[in-house]
C-alpha cells in the first residue's frame, strides 16, 4: 500500500468514527425521542440523512464498498422521513426494529472501517434495511415538497469544520506548552519581587549619602513588579481562557459510544439466549476524544462480561424471583476534573469468597495477603492477570475474562477501574474513573528527599501530620491509629519510588490517599502545594514505568514526576516492601557528644541549648574537678569550658586533658569573660584550641568552632 | 695555499657524491612527504563530537546532535536499570538520559587514573528515529573531522566489544558510535508490568 493511500485511509477512519458518533448520538436522541414535536424530529432525521450520506461519499472515495452500499441502505430508510420526523402524519414511521437495524448498521461500519471481514453481514444487514424501507410518502403538493432538502448536502454539519486530529494534537501540545510557560514566567515574577525585597532591607544598611538615590530606584522598581504583576495576570486569564477553549476543542459527548453499547449487549445476549436491556444515564458528559477512544474497548469488555457472566438466564432468573430480562445500567457522573462511569446490574454478582479461593490456588496473592483484604480488595483481585486464562475463567464464572488490560488502558489514561460485589441493582457493579482532559490537571507537588514528586488530587482526600511514634504495626504494616476509625496503613512514598530513604523526623508529613472506601497514608518529607499540572508523556524508550504516569516541569525548571497513586494501593498489597517498612531512626552514635563545663547555671543553660539545636548531644559538668572524672570514664568528641570554676579551673583541666594520651587530641574551647591578650596567651599556652571571649559571645561563632574542631 | 693532490681529488670526488647522496635523499624525503599528505586528505567519513567515557573516547556523528549541555537535573524514575539513570527537560522536552559507562560496562573496569572521567560532565542530546535520547559523558573533547585513512581498517563492528553499537574506530582509538543501533537496543526499552 502506497503512503498516499494510508494516509487518505487513517482520514477516512477518523471522519468515519466521528460520524458513526454523530450518527449513534441522533439514533438515540431518535430512540428517546417519544413525544418529541415532529420538527425537531425532522431535523434529527435530516441530520442523520446527512451523516449516512457523508460516509457513502467517502467511503466511495477509499473503496469501501460495503460501507458506502450499507450507508446508501441507511439513507433509503432515512430519506422518506426526512423533514417529517420519524413518524409522519401519512403513515410513515422509524419502527424500533428500524432503529435497531439502524443501530446494527453503525456498529458494523465501524467494524468494517477497523478492517474487519463482515462483506458477507454487510450484505445481509443492508439487503434487511432495504426490505424495511418505509413506503415512499404520497405525492405532496409542490409548496410542500419544496421544503424537503436536496439530497446534494454539504460535506459536513453545518456551523462545523472538520479539522485533522494531527493538527489538534499539536495544538493541544502548544498550549500544553503555553500554560507551562505561563507558571514559569509566576513563578519567576515572584521569585524576582522577593529579590526586590531583599534589596530593599538590604539597602538600609548602605551608608546615608548614596540611600536617598537607592529608595528611589528601589521605589521604581516595586512600581515596575507591580505592573508587571497586572500584566502577567492578564496573561494569565487569557492563557486560562486559552486552556478551556482547547480543552473544549477535543471534547466529545460520552453517549456517542452509546450505540455500540447497545449492539454488544443485544448480540452477546442473542448468542447466549438471554434477554438484557440496557439503560444509559450519561447526560452530556463529554470527555476528551483521545480518552474517548481509550474508553471504547474496556467498556465493550466490561458490558460483555456483564452480559455472559452477570445476567442469568431467564429460567433462572424466574427461578430466584427476578425478571426474565436482566437488566444493565450505565451511568456517569462528574467528580471535579474526573468523570466515573458505573456499569451495574442486577445480576448474580461476585462471589468474594469463590474469587479468594481462586487466587489463592492460581497464586495471585498469599494466603496471608487474602487474610487482610476486605471484599472490596478481595474482588479487586478480579483485574490481575492470573485471571485472564480460560482456567481461571472456568473457576470464577468467567468473570475476569480480560480485565487486566482494560485496567491497564484505563491507567495509561489516568483513570482507574474498580469492581464491587454487590451494587444498587443487586448484581456486581464496575466503576471506572477518567480525567475529563487531558491538557492539564491539578496534582499536589510534594518533595521526597531531593526529588519532588506530584500526586493527582482527585486521590487526596488530606494531609496529617503524626509522630513518628504514634507508627505501629497493624497486622504486619506500619499504620497509624485513627480516632475516627480503622488504622491508616502508610508506606514510605520514598520506598515506593526507589529515592534513598532518609532518617524520619519526629513528625512525619502524610498524604492521606482515597480510593474508594480504602484510605492509604503516604509519608513524605514536605508538601509544596497545589498546581494547575500540565503533565507530559515519558520519553518514547520509557513505555511503561509501573506507577508513574509522566512528568511536569516546574516553573524552576525542575522536573517533578507525576505519581499514579493507585499504584501506592497495588503496593500496600504485595509482601515485599511494606512488611519491612517503619520509622527509621537516625544512628545514634551520629551525632557527636559535646561537653559543657561551667559553674553559671545560665552559661550552662545557654551554651546547652545553642548546642543541641545545632544537632549535638551535650553533657554538663558543674566544675573543671567534676568534667575530669567524667572524661576518665566517658566518651566525648569535645569539650567547652569556662576558665574560671572553684576546684579545678579551665586551664588546669585543659593541662590534664593534654597531659594524658588518651586524651591528648581532644578538642578544647575555652569560653570566658576573660579577654586580654594575657588570657588568650594562657589559654594557648595551656593547649586550648579555641579561645571565645563571653563579652562578645556570638552563637555562631561558637558552633563555627565546634563544628571546625569536631 | 695548499697544492692540490691526488687525494684531494679523491676528497673532492668524496664531498661532491655525498653532497649528491644528500640531494638525492632530500628530494626523496619531499616526494614521500608529499605523497603522505595527499594520502592523509582521503575523503570526510564523519564529523563527530568527541567524549570521554570512563577513559575511553567515543564519537558522537555531529549532524544527529541536537544539543550538548552540561548535565542538567535528573528526575530518578523507579526500578530502572542502571544504565537509565532517568530523564531530564531539555528546552520543556522530556529526555530520557542513558549512562554509556555503565551501558558499555565501562564503569566496571575503571580505575584512578580513568576516575576523573567518571564524573559524568556533559549530556550529548541526539536524535534517534524513534526521538531523542541523552547520552550521559565525562568530558567533552571537541569536534574532529575524521578521514577515511584515519579509520582502523582490521577493526570491524564483529569484533568491537561487548557488541557496542560502533560504526568504526580510528586508529588513535576513538570509537564512532551508530546511533540507530544504540537507540535498536532493548535494554534502553523499558516496559514494565
Amino acid at each position: 500500500m502506497t503512503q498516499r493511500r494510508e494516509k487518505l485511509l487513517a482520514i477516512f477512519r477518523d471522519e468515519l468514527t466521528e460520524n458513526l458518533d454523530q450518527m449513534a448520538q441522533r439514533l438515540e436522541t431518535l430512540r428517546a425521542g417519544g413525544g418529541a414535536e415532529a420538527d425537531s424530529r425532522g431535523e434529527t432525521v435530516d441530520a442523520a440523512f446527512r451523516i449516512a450520506h457523508n460516509i457513502k461519499g467517502a467511503s466511495r472515495i477509499v473503496g469501501m464498498l460495503p460501507i458506502s452500499e450499507l450507508a446508501h441502505a441507511m439513507e433509503e430508510v432515512l430519506s422518506p422521513l426526512r423533514g417529517i420526523g420519524a413518524k409522519g402524519a401519512n403513515g410513515e414511521t422509524l419502527s424500533p426494529p428500524d432503529l435497531d437495524r439502524l443501530f446494527e448498521a453503525v456498529t458494523l461500519m465501524g467494524r468494517l472501517g477497523a478492517g474487519e471481514d463482515l462483506a458477507a453481514a454487510a450484505a445481509e444487514l443492508t439487503a434487511a434495511l432495504t426490505k424495511s424501507t418505509p413506503p415512499p410518502a404520497p405525492a405532496q403538493p409542490a409548496a410542500e415538497s419544496a421544503a424537503v432538502s436536496s439530497p446534494d448536502v454539504a460535506a459536513a454539519p453545518e456551523g462545523s469544520v472538520r479539522v485533522e486530529i494531527g493538527r489538534l494534537d499539536r495544538l493541544m501540545a502548544a498550549t500544553g506548552e503555553l500554560l507551562a510557560t505561563q507558571a514559569r514566567q509566576a513563578a519567576r515574577l515572584t521569585a524576582l519581587v522577593r529579590l526586590a525585597g531583599d534589596l530593599r532591607v538590604a539597602g538600609k544598611q548602605l551608608p546615608p549619602a548614596p540611600r536617598p538615590r537607592f529608595v528611589q530606584l528601589s521605589r521604581a522598581l516595586d512600581s515596575f513588579l507591580r505592573e508587571e504583576g497586572q500584566e502577567r495576570r492578564r496573561f494569565g486569564y487569557l492563557t486560562d481562557e486559552i486552556g478551556t477553549a482547547m480543552k473544549r476543542v477535543r471534547m466529545l459527548p460520552l453517549s456517542g459510544l452509546a450505540a455500540q453499547w447497545r449492539s454488544i449487549v443485544r448480540d452477546v445476549a442473542e448468542r447466549l439466549g438471554k434477554e438484557v436491556h440496557l439503560t444509559v444515564e450519561v447526560g452530556n458528559i463529554e470527555l476528551d476524544k483521545h480518552i474517548l477512544d481509550g474508553l471504547r474497548d474496556p467498556l465493550m469488555h466490561i458490558l460483555r462480561n456483564a452480559v455472559a457472566h452477570g445476567i442469568e438466564a431467564p429460567a433462572g432468573r424466574r427461578a430466584a424471583g427476578k425478571p426474565g430480562a436482566g437488566t444493565i445500567v450505565v451511568r456517569a457522573s462528574m467528580r471535579g476534573s474526573m468523570v466515573q462511569v458505573e456499569v451495574g446490574d442486577d445480576g448474580r454478582g461476585l462471589d468474594p469468597a469463590a474469587i479468594a479461593v481462586a487466587a489463592g490456588r492460581r497464586r495471585v496473592a498469599t494466603s496471608e495477603q487474602l487474610a487482610r483484604m476486605d471484599e472490596t480488595e478481595v474482588c479487586d483481585l478480579l483485574f490481575a492477570p492470573g485471571f485472564s486464562t480460560a482456567e481461571a475463567v472456568t473457576e470464577i464464572s468467567g468473570r475476569g475474562v480480560g480485565l487486566d488490560v482494560a485496567r491497564q488502558r484505563l491507567r495509561e489514561l489516568g483513570g482507574h477501574v474498580a469492581i464491587r460485589a454487590r451494587g444498587a441493582l443487586g448484581g456486581a457493579t464496575v466503576e471506572l474513573t477518567l480525567p475529563v482532559s487531558l491538557v492539564s490537571t491539578r496534582g499536589l507537588l510534594v518533595r521526597v528527599g531531593p526529588a519532588i514528586f506530584a500526586l493527582p488530587v482527585e486521590f487526596v482526600e488530606r494531609t496529617l501530620r503524626a509522630g513518628a511514634g504514634e507508627v505501629q504495626r497493624v497486622d504486619g504494616v506500619a499504620a497509624i491509629p485513627q480516632t475516627d476509625g480503622e488504622p491508616l496503613p502508610v508506606r514510605w512514598l520514598a520506598t515506593l519510588m526507589g529515592v534513598p530513604r532518609e532518617p524520619d523526623p519526629g513528625k512525619l508529613t502524610v498524604v492521606v490517599l482515597a480510593r474508594g472506601a480504602a484510605r492509604l497514608g503516604l509519608v513524605v518529607g514536605e508538601v509544596l502545594g497545589e498546581e494547575e499540572l500540565v503533565t507530559k508523556k515519558l520519553p518514547w524508550n520509557l513505555k511503561r514505568v509501573k506507577g508513574i504516569h509522566g512528568a511536569v516541569i516546574l516553573g524552576d525548571g525542575r522536573l517533578a514526576v507525576v505519581v499514579d497513586p493507585l499504584q501506592a494501593f497495588d503496593a500496600t498489597r504485595s509482601a515485599a516492601g511494606s512488611a519491612a517498612e517503619t520509622v527509621l531512626v537516625a544512628a545514634a552514635t551520629a551525632r557527636p557528644r559535646v561537653m559543657v563545663v561551667d559553674d553559671s547555671l545560665t552559661s550552662r543553660a545557654l551554651e546547652r541549648s545553642i548546642l543541641e539545636a545545632a544537632g549535638y548531644e551535650v553533657v554538663v559538668m558543674v566544675d573543671g574537678r567534676q568534667a575530669w572524672e567524667a572524661l576518665r570514664q566517658e566518651r566525648v568528641d569535645l569539650v567547652v569550658a569556662d576558665v574560671q570554676m572553684p576546684e579545678m579551673d579551665g586551664l588546669e583541666l585543659t593541662r590534664r586533658i593534654r597531659a594524658e594520651s588518651a586524651s591528648q587530641h581532644l578538642p578544647v574551647i575555652l569560653v570566658t569573660s576573660l579577654g586580654s591578650d594575657a588570657d588568650l596567651a594562657a589559654g594557648a599556652n595551656a593547649g586550648a584550641d579555641a579561645y571565645i571571649v563571653k563579652g562578645r559571645f556570638d552563637q555562631r561563632e561558637l558552633l563555627e568552632a565546634v563544628k571546625r574542631l569536631v | 695555499m695548499t697544492k692540490k693532490t691526488d687525494s684531494d681529488d679523491s676528497n673532492d670526488s668524496d664531498a661532491a657524491r655525498e653532497q649528491k647522496r644528500e640531494r638525492v635523499l632530500r628530494d626523496r624525503a619531499e616526494r614521500l612527504a608529499r605523497v603522505e599528505r595527499r594520502g592523509e586528505a582521503g575523503e570526510v567519513a564523519a564529523q563527530v563530537a568527541v567524549i570521554a567515557v570512563g577513559g575511553e573516547r567515543f564519537g558522537v556523528p555531529a549532524e544527529r546532535i541536537r544539543e550538548l549541555v552540561d548535565v542538567p537535573a535528573i528526575a530518578g524514575l523507579p526500578d530502572l536499570p542502571g544504565w537509565l539513570p532517568g530523564i531530564a527537560q531539555i528546552r520543556g522536552e522530556l529526555v530520557s538520559v542513558v549512562d554509556l559507562a555503565r551501558l558499555f560496562g565501562i564503569v566496571e573496569e575503571k580505575s584512578a587514573e580513568k576516575a576523573a572521567d567518571e564524573a559524568p560532565g556533559c549530556l550529548v542530546v541526539v536524535e534517534c528515529a524513534a526521538g531523542p535520547l541523552g547520552l550521559l559523558a565525562g568530558r567533552n573533547l571537541g569536534f574532529r573531522v575524521v578521514r577515511s585513512t584515519e579509520i582502523a581498517e582490521g577493526f570491524s563492528q564483529s569484533t568491537s566489544r561487548d557488541e557496542r553499537p560502533v560504526r568504526f574506530v580510528t586508529r588513535d582509538l576513538c570509537a564512532v558510535l551508530d546511533l540507530d543501533r544504540l537507540a535498536a537496543d532493548e535494554r534502553l526499552v523499558v516496559h514494565q508490568v
